[in-house]
């Protein structure tokens, strides 16, 4: 047993983290992910990392994609990547090889449809715009539609972005569609642990900009980070990244050994990276102060995308859910 | 990164689940010190003598030279078999001992180290002072050196078990012109020694562990000295540091055992149906797997660099909290019974009422947050 990251995912995240830190500011970058990005990140291979090699993946383990993904939440990169992902490893699992190399290699780009709240009629697309099919992930039913045209959008949460409201009956007839149980509890928690990857990033990126400012705004005669107050707030964010981090991994590394109890750890990851990047997320827009208000700091956008990822994966309601679950022995390891 | 276990650690888990079933004591812990004394340390000598005193203590004294693995694997069957707290045997298990190991000499290691495990020697703690809490370094309980003895002088409090224990790790101030950090020595002291008054301090949950210790030209030989005179910071330093550190693994188990109680309370009462209660718990057990994940990577850090790591000092703010966390809704879920102490919840009454302590044992958890903010995250110190 060793729970740490080996020297290869090490040198993953670093690679990952330099590529990010070059390509997508935080402050001035591309609002989504023009096409010379999307063709870069598809030579990285971060549409397959984990799916089959005969399905055009790379074989690698769903671990190996919560480091990347972790930096994609760190750098807050944009656009379809993890719902493109989704569909291909979905195609590849349906033995649709053609289909899943093509959205591996980026060819196809896939939005995502999510229902709006009391109506299971009406959706909300996220990017929409250059995407040619659309994924729609029910509780028991999952499929991907052709994405419809002349869509009429409208300003999304996060800046730079934009949604389009659509109803399911005008989607038309699915292009690929599953509805086999399993394999769509196996794809949601596919999203939900890279959703998670994505927002312990957030928790530790939040924790490092704060603790940045901590160190450098004076008041008072000295660096705020010298006031208990402040001090303290630093000392909880590292905790919650540090507890976002583990507990992410070991929903990865359940789901890749494929143990029983899968939800449930994924569910547990899901209610707990929420609430650690909500929690940092708000902190470093206080400590940064007014200029943490205003869009000349990158604070907001941190706190819009843990709104964005958490709704999309419906993460509000994992709490609930794991709390209504029968107990699964979780110190057997695997 | 791997968290699988081998076929020669889940045969060990198979082994001790065992062992655990069927040597678990069935009788009640007496309510009296000594008769609680003589319990715990019958319950430690049972264990040691069936081969699982000090899992990953060295076999040279005693222990079975076993990874920090099986020594997770041990403390996770142990809290999910229920075992007894392990009480007045705190000390010595899990500070005295590993400190003795890790910067003892030779003769205080043979002296001391069977014995713990055997259930001989009861020890208690002597750091904190009535000046001296969260300001560690402020201790003015002074020592001065009269050929080869220490003559100690001054007073201790928040001592758990000081009126059973045989043996302290105490600290002094050796050195009366030294301040703060140094000029302080770490010492084995005699509790049965002349000049020591022990007076027990009665504490929210009706227990009375916790002791003030008063030293009145207390004679300690020098050879009792732990490291170097005037190092004595050091050494309590990496005392704490396994408390903070692997000290957790067991903790962890028992949080998600106390969790799991509190959930089938919460389906008897009738109450699981309540969505915010669902809710409420989910929580806190996506909380006790994120503990039981941080405890893995500190167990692993550990066993890589055979040193506890500083993120001892997150897991300890994490776990305090979430103790305190799961302690509060069980009050929550059990409504009017938790009015009643002598009811069915008398046990989980006294959890909640000892959960209060988790933030300051050990260290506060503004001191461990000044800890992490100072020394991980490089933030300016304030004084």
């Amino acid at each position: 047993m060793d729970f740490l990251p080996d020297a290869e995912q090490d040198a993953l995240v670093e690679a990952t983290r330099e590529y990010i830190a070059s390509r997508f500011p935080l402050i001035g970058g591309p609002g989504g992910l023009d096409d010379v990005r999307w063709k870069e990140i598809t030579e990285l291979g971060w549409l397959g990392l984990a799916t089959d090699e005969d399905a055009g993946g790379a074989g690698a383990t769903l671990l190996d994609e919560v480091f990347v993904f972790r930096e994609i939440g760190r750098g807050l990169v944009g656009g379809p990547v993890l719902t493109t992902l989704a569909a291909g490893r979905l195609a590849a699992w349906s033995g649709q090889n053609r289909l899943a190399g093509e959205l591996i290699g980026g060819q196809i780009r896939v939005a995502r449809a999510i229902a709006l709240p009391a109506s299971n009629d009406d959706l909300l697309l996220i990017d929409g715009e250059q995407s040619g099919l659309t994924l729609l992930v029910d509780d028991d039913r999952t499929a991907l539609y052709t994405t419809p045209r002349n869509l009429e959008s409208s300003p999304g949460l996060e800046d730079g972005t934009s949604v389009v409201r659509r109803r399911r009956s005008g989607l038309g007839a699915p292009f690929l569609s599953v509805d086999d149980p399993p394999t769509v509890r196996r794809l949601r928690r596919v999203l939900s642990i890279l959703t998670c990857a994505q927002l312990a990033g957030i928790a530790g990126a939040t924790r490092d900009l704060a603790t940045e400012h901590a160190k450098n705004r004076v008041q008072f005669g000295k660096p705020i980070g010298a006031f208990q107050a402040i001090k303290h707030k630093c000392a909880d964010m590292a905790t919650h990244a540090l507890a976002a981090d583990n507990v992410t991994f070991f929903a990865a590394h359940m789901e890749t050994v494929g143990t029983a109890g899968a939800d449930y750890y994924t569910l547990a990851a899901a209610a707990h990276t929420r609430r650690a990047a909500f929690a940092n997320a708000r902190t470093n827009v206080q400590i940064h102060g007014a200029m943490g208000f205003t869009v000349e700091d990158s604070a907001h956008r941190f706190v819009k995308r843990t709104h964005t990822l958490c709704v999309t994966e419906g993460f509000d309601g994992a709490a609930e859910l794991l709390g209504g679950l029968p107990n699964v022995d979780t110190s057997e390891g695997s | 990164m791997d968290l699988s276990f081998t076929d020669e650690d889940r045969a060990f888990r198979r082994e001790v689940r065992g062992w655990l079933q069927d040597n678990i004591p069935a009788t009640e812990r007496p309510h009296d010190f000594e008769g609680a004394r003589a319990w715990d340390m019958a319950w430690q000598r049972k264990q040691f003598e069936d081969g699982y005193g000090g899992i990953a203590w060295p076999r040279e004294y005693g222990g079975q030279g076993l990874d920090l693995v099986r020594q997770l694997i041990w403390f996770e069957e142990y809290a999910k078999a229920g075992g007894p707290d392990i009480g007045c045997g705190f000390v010595g298990i899990n500070h005295g001992g590993p400190t003795l190991i890790a910067r003892g000499a030779e003769a205080q290691k043979r002296r001391h180290l069977p014995k713990i495990l055997a259930g001989e020697e009861v020890w208690c703690q002597g750091f904190s002072e009535p000046g001296a809490g969260s300001d560690l370094a402020a201790i003015s309980t002074k020592a001065v050196i009269e050929g080869d003895e220490l003559v100690v002088n001054g007073q201790k409090i928040w001592t758990s078990y000081a009126h059973v224990a045989d043996f302290q790790e105490l600290l002094v101030r050796t050195d009366p012109n030294s301040s703060r950090h140094r000029g302080l020595t770490w010492v084995i002291c005699d509790m049965h020694s002349p000049g020591v008054t022990v007076r027990p301090i009665l504490s929210m949950d009706g227990l009375a562990e916790f002791c003030e210790v008063f030293y009145d030209d207390v004679r300690i030989p020098i050879d009792n000295v732990v490291g170097e005179i005037g190092d004595g910071w050091s050494v309590a330093m990496s005392t704490l540091g396994f408390e903070r550190g692997t000290g957790f693994m067991k903790l962890q188990t028992e949080l998600s055992v106390a969790l799991e109680s509190l959930i089938e309370d919460a389906a008897d009462l009738g109450v699981l149906d309540d969505a915010a209660i669902r809710s409420e718990l989910g929580e806190l057990r996506a909380d006790v797997l994120a503990m039981r994940a941080m405890t893995y990577a500190t167990v692993s850090s550990a066993a890589r660099t055979d040193v506890p790591g500083p993120e001892g000092s997150m897991i300890k703010i994490f776990y305090a909290d979430l103790a305190q966390r799961i302690h509060r809704t069980r009050m929550g879920v059990i409504g009017a019974h938790g009015l009643d102490r002598g009811g069915r919840y008398a046990y989980d009454i006294g959890e909640y009422l000892y959960s209060y302590a988790t933030t300051m044992g050990g260290g506060t958890s503004e001191v461990q947050r000044d800890i992490v903010g100072e020394r991980i995250l490089g933030l300016p110190r304030n004084r």
